[in-house]
């Protein structure tokens, strides 16, 4: 009798469960579409190792674990440096959360790159794509781009253009994806293009 | 682009490039020249034009008809030589030509709504 009671409320418990399961997932959906992110085949990221502005060599197996935001832009491009500021806030606020945020730019020099961050106090890891390689493997066709790569390196989506990554939905999203608990945004600092 | 514009410039196409970059024609010029572009290239160094246009994603192509209107936008890089662009050229510059399009204007439009597709999966 007791064993049936046990697995009654184990069967419950497997239930809600999935169930709960079921309501994440979809949560998750409704913000990747409110955020005009479209879903991609869950499938590896592409490994890379690019030198940073600094001439450091970062890889991105080194963000095993975390949720990258992984930003394809270009300093002259206008929709890109003005989601900057944006991409700041996110990363001084959800940086502890295991949310790592990477920009990687597109041929330009590092001496450019450095003093746009510089300039913007901008403080995310700025890779530097000199021949283009990266580009190429994430199929990156319009600027800015930004993938979202799973704690586990798969592919969650992939969003073509800029857009206001301080909306509540864009924070929702992230908290889903680092799966943390709601974090108060701190003010990021602002760029003119 | 230079390919689409030569093939039809004797025929009212025009092809207007708009560069956004702050350095302006220090840092175009040099493309222009070394890509031997002989199509018009302006400089929107304030960002004027991408903004008045809501350009949220380099490269943006806008399509116009001879009136001024809209007929379809484009974003992220495209193959712009291609049979289904020179088609649609055509058409638009002369509705009475009948040229077939089975990837026209549909098609474009599709590339401008859901450019996620047209860029491929990595």
């Amino acid at each position: 009798m007791r064993r049936k009671a046990v697995c009654q409320v184990t069967t419950i418990v497997a239930a809600l469960g999935l169930l709960w399961g079921g309501k994440a997932a979809d949560a998750r959906e409704h913000l990747f579409e409110a955020m005009g992110m479209a879903k991609v085949p869950p499938k590896a990221a592409p490994n890379f190792t690019l030198p940073t502005a600094d001439g450091q060599q970062v890889s991105l197996q080194q963000y095993r674990g975390k949720v990258v935001f992984l930003n394809f832009w270009a300093t002259w491009c206008i929709p890109c440096r003005e989601e900057m500021p944006a991409l700041e806030r996110l990363h001084q606020t959800y940086q502890s959360q295991d949310l790592a945020i990477v920009s990687i730019d597109l041929k330009e020099s590092a001496d450019q790159v450095k003093a746009f961050f510089q300039k913007h106090s901008l403080s995310f890891p700025a890779l530097l794509d000199q021949d283009g390689t990266v580009f190429r493997d994430y199929l990156v066709a319009g600027m800015p781009t930004t993938y979202l790569i799973g704690r586990d390196g798969t592919l969650l989506a992939r969003g073509v253009g800029g857009r206001d990554w301080t909306r509540a939905e864009a924070l929702q999203l992230i908290q889903e994806l680092v799966g943390a608990t709601p974090a108060v945004g701190q003010p990021g600092p602002q760029v003119s293009p | 682009m230079e390919t689409l514009y030569r093939a039809f410039k004797e025929h009212d196409f025009e092809v207007v490039a708009v560069a956004s970059d702050v350095q302006g024609a220090e840092v175009v010029q040099p493309f222009v020249t070394q890509l031997h572009l002989s199509f018009t290239t302006l400089l929107d160094t304030t960002g004027q034009v991408t903004r008045l246009y809501g350009v949220t994603s380099l490269p943006t192509t806008y399509l116009l008809d001879r009136e001024g209107r809209l007929v379809t936008v484009a974003v992220g890089s495209h193959d712009w030589a291609n049979a289904e662009t020179r088609a649609l050229i055509s058409s638009l510059l002369d509705p009475a030509q009948q040229i077939p399009m089975p990837h026209g204007p549909e098609a474009m439009r599709g590339a401008s709504s859901t450019a996620q597709k047209v860029v491929g999966e990595p």
